[in-house]
């Protein structure tokens, strides 16, 4: 019983590995045919050597065996890629097979650790480990391949002098005058740096956490502690919606607002508030550069749903008798807000924060259509610019010109680095603030 | 009288009124309603000012109702009608403003709900939500001293409420009650969720607190009843059968149901 148990485990780990390595590249694919057969096998005798030795066979190994069979059929039955006019590319085989391997070498990996343990309730309990432990090992280990990479790639390129000065260069639209005439300038480096990009992601998430927090934090109060039961409904579904509109809806909002700031504003401030002060539109409609104070605005959209929602469930979290409590003692409405309620929802409304400045550093859906390279400083009226946008420019380039892609292109792993570090800084800071004041506040 | 006067001049609070006397509490033809099912049933009491009264009666009688009634509380319900009047001092309270209200009608609930702050804060609470001027340290010391906690936790003042035992947090509800000087304290079965210890020590606050405050229990112990109150009224299906003296309803009842509820034939 035991040998078949522990061959049964080794060919369901040989199994699991390979469907590992088929779904980790995208071409590989090592014999899954004859795998799946020997997995049957090992299944078989797992069973019948289960009721040799009079402990309880489970009838579904039998199923999982004709399963694997089926499957290693299916597998030689397929061609090497699959395509046709419903679906629109090509697939390898490999993808199909690790989804048969993962999916068989999990239960079998259960079963043989069931009998290797003995086959008490127990074992039981710890063969079922593996339906979860696998799952979480796969998502765990892209995280940290993406994790590794990042920091491998970006960590070593990391100086003082890209983080301290702004990224500048003489792109071909600009012109300069030479003795009385015109001269176009080809694409000239100045500088490379990331410091306005660091400084406007700090700013996008200043503003939008300043702009949202109050109106969060306002709707959540007003649901919670003012809003008829039907008017609650009504605000609370609206919230939600808010957060379902993708954030490329707010982005047209956003381009029609540029363009009418270009048509109708021009010269006065609105337009220098709307479309930022470097925006150069020559008479046509550019994808344009919007500034710091609108993105921070059309941000917030995105956030304020997000602290309405933990502002309210902190409220509710408050016992209801404590509050009866305050209001017994004579306390008003505004004062047991103010001095019991809110303090206790802190924590959450600390949470809701983090994850809205994270929204405002990593998003790209609202401003990577209308941010710019941030030549022009950083203030709240100046063009936007940020991390985020700066690693999609690097991939994927923009209109303008590709001098940031081709000297900023090997710093892209830098960038993302730093903004990890800075959302992780974030989140770790939140942490700790979060943990003194509920201790402070709920006495845990 | 004297002496009460002379203990409430301790207290260190410089309010509107400092030296008030405790208010009696009247109820007349008071009618209460949850949506259509009614409560309380013309209900004629006077809660004699600066005594102990419980209200004891089966569960369910509206006892509860009466006295949440008596500081608003029931309005937080919706669906709650009174009718009828209740008088403070020959003040009607249904016309009063009800936070001033609560000022002078202090509360205290079945289960401890300190406030999620420290112990000082929590007896400082309403004296900060009411705005009224005192010493502060004067009064959490007072204020303990009273409810029987200032030796166990004169030192540890800033830690949170939540980490006392469940008898202090009850004893600490009492004690923040009374820092904003109210004329009446309701109690609510305070004992119920203590331990025999606990009960022992909150009942010998109340005990102390007699003459100062006029006291109203609800309680469903008839030995706590017996040993604290000095008067005790009856309830029985949102009636009151019987009101009096505590040492002669428990001897002598008048009525034949509050016999039988005493004797424990009827729960």
């Amino acid at each position: 019983m035991k040998i078949a148990s522990i061959v049964a485990l080794i060919v369901s780990f040989f199994a699991l590995g390979l469907g590992c390595l088929s779904l980790a590249r995208n071409t590989f694919e090592a014999y899954p045919v004859p795998v799946l057969l020997i997995l049957s096998v090992a299944l078989l005798v797992l069973y019948f050597s289960a009721r040799v030795s009079h402990l309880e066979a489970k009838r579904s190994i039998i199923i999982f065996a004709i399963l694997s069979v089926a499957s290693a059929i299916i597998l030689r039955m397929l061609p090497i890629y699959l395509h046709g006019f419903s679906i629109n590319g090509l697939i390898h085989r490999s993808m199909i097979s690790a989804l048969f391997l993962l999916t068989l070498s999990v239960p079998a990996v259960c079963y043989s650790l069931f009998y290797l343990l003995g086959a008490t309730p127990g074992a039981y309990d710890i063969s079922r480990y593996p339906l979860f432990l696998v799952p979480i090992g796969l998502v765990l280990t892209a995280y940290g391949l993406i994790l590794f990479r990042i920091i491998v790639n970006g960590a070593p390129l990391l100086n003082w002098s890209l983080i301290a000065h702004p990224f500048q260069d003489q792109s071909w639209q600009s012109e300069i005058w030479q003795n009385g005439w015109p001269v176009w300038v080809p694409n000239t480096l100045l500088q490379i740096g990331i410091r306005n990009h660091i400084l406007g992601t700090l700013l996008l998430m200043a503003l939008s956490s300043l702009i949202s927090l109050p109106i969060g934090i306002g709707v959540g109060v007003f649901v919670h502690e003012y809003a008829g039961p039907k008017m609650a409904e009504v605000i609370k579904f609206s919230t939600t919606a808010l957060r379902a509109i993708s954030g490329i809806v707010l982005v047209v909002i956003l381009l029609n607002l540029t363009r009418f700031a270009s048509n109708h504003l021009h010269g006065t401030i609105f337009e220098k508030i709307i479309k930022g002060f470097g925006y150069y539109s020559g008479g046509s409609l550019v994808l344009g550069n919007s500034s710091f104070l609108i993105a921070s605005i059309f941000i917030s959209l995105l956030i304020i749903p997000i602290i309405a929602r933990v502002t309210e469930e902190g409220l509710n979290s408050m016992p209801r008798d404590i509050v009866e409590g305050s209001v017994a003692m004579g306390a008003s409405k505004e004062h047991t807000l103010l001095r019991l309620l809110l303090p206790w929802s802190f924590p959450n409304i600390i949470t809701g924060l983090v994850l809205g400045c994270a929204e405002a550093a990593g998003t790209l859906t609202v401003i990577f259509l209308v941010a710019g390279n941030g030549q022009l400083g950083v203030n709240p009226l100046s063009e936007t610019t940020s991390l985020a946008y700066l690693i999609y420019d690097c991939q994927f380039g923009n209109q303008l010109g590709d001098t940031v892609q081709r000297y900023m292109g090997p710093y892209q792993f830098t960038a993302a680095f730093v903004l990890l570090a800075i959302t992780i800084g974030l989140t770790v800071i939140a942490l700790i603030m979060k943990n003194k004041i509920a201790k402070r506040y709920k006495g845990a | 009288m004297i002496a009460t006067d002379v203990s409430r001049t301790h207290l260190p609070v410089t309010g509107v009124k400092t030296c008030r006397k405790p208010g009696g509490i009247e109820l007349k033809g008071l009618d209460v309603f949850y949506g259509q099912k009614q409560i309380l049933k013309g209900i004629d009491l006077v809660f004699p000012p600066s005594k102990v009264t419980a209200i004891i009666g089966p569960s369910g009688c509206g006892k509860t109702t009466l006295l949440r009634c008596i500081n608003r509380l029931n309005e937080l319900a919706p669906g709650c009608k009174v009718k009828g009047q209740i008088l403070l001092d020959g003040e009607d309270i249904l016309k009063m403003d009800p936070m001033l209200l609560r000022q002078r009608v202090g509360m205290v609930f079945q289960k401890p709900n300190p406030f999620p702050k420290s112990i000082k804060e929590n007896v400082l609470y309403g004296v900060k939500a009411i705005k009224k001027k005192c010493d502060y340290d004067a009064t959490v010391k007072s204020c303990l001293e009273k409810a029987a906690l200032w030796d166990e936790l004169k030192d540890r003042l800033h830690d949170s409420a939540f980490a006392l035992s469940i008898g202090q947090q009850q004893r600490l509800c009492i004690a923040r009650s009374l820092a904003i000087v109210p004329e009446v304290i309701l109690l609510d079965e305070p004992a119920s969720s203590l331990d025999p210890i606990s009960i022992m020590t909150l009942e010998a606050s109340i005990m102390d607190m007699k003459g100062e405050y006029t006291q109203i229990i609800v309680t469903h112990n008839m030995n706590e009843a017996l040993k604290i109150s000095d008067y005790v009224a009856f309830l029985y299906a949102g009636r009151l059968i019987e009101f009096g003296e505590t040492k002669k309803i428990f001897t002598h009842p008048s009525q034949q149901e509050t016999h039988d509820y005493i004797t424990g034939k009827v729960y």
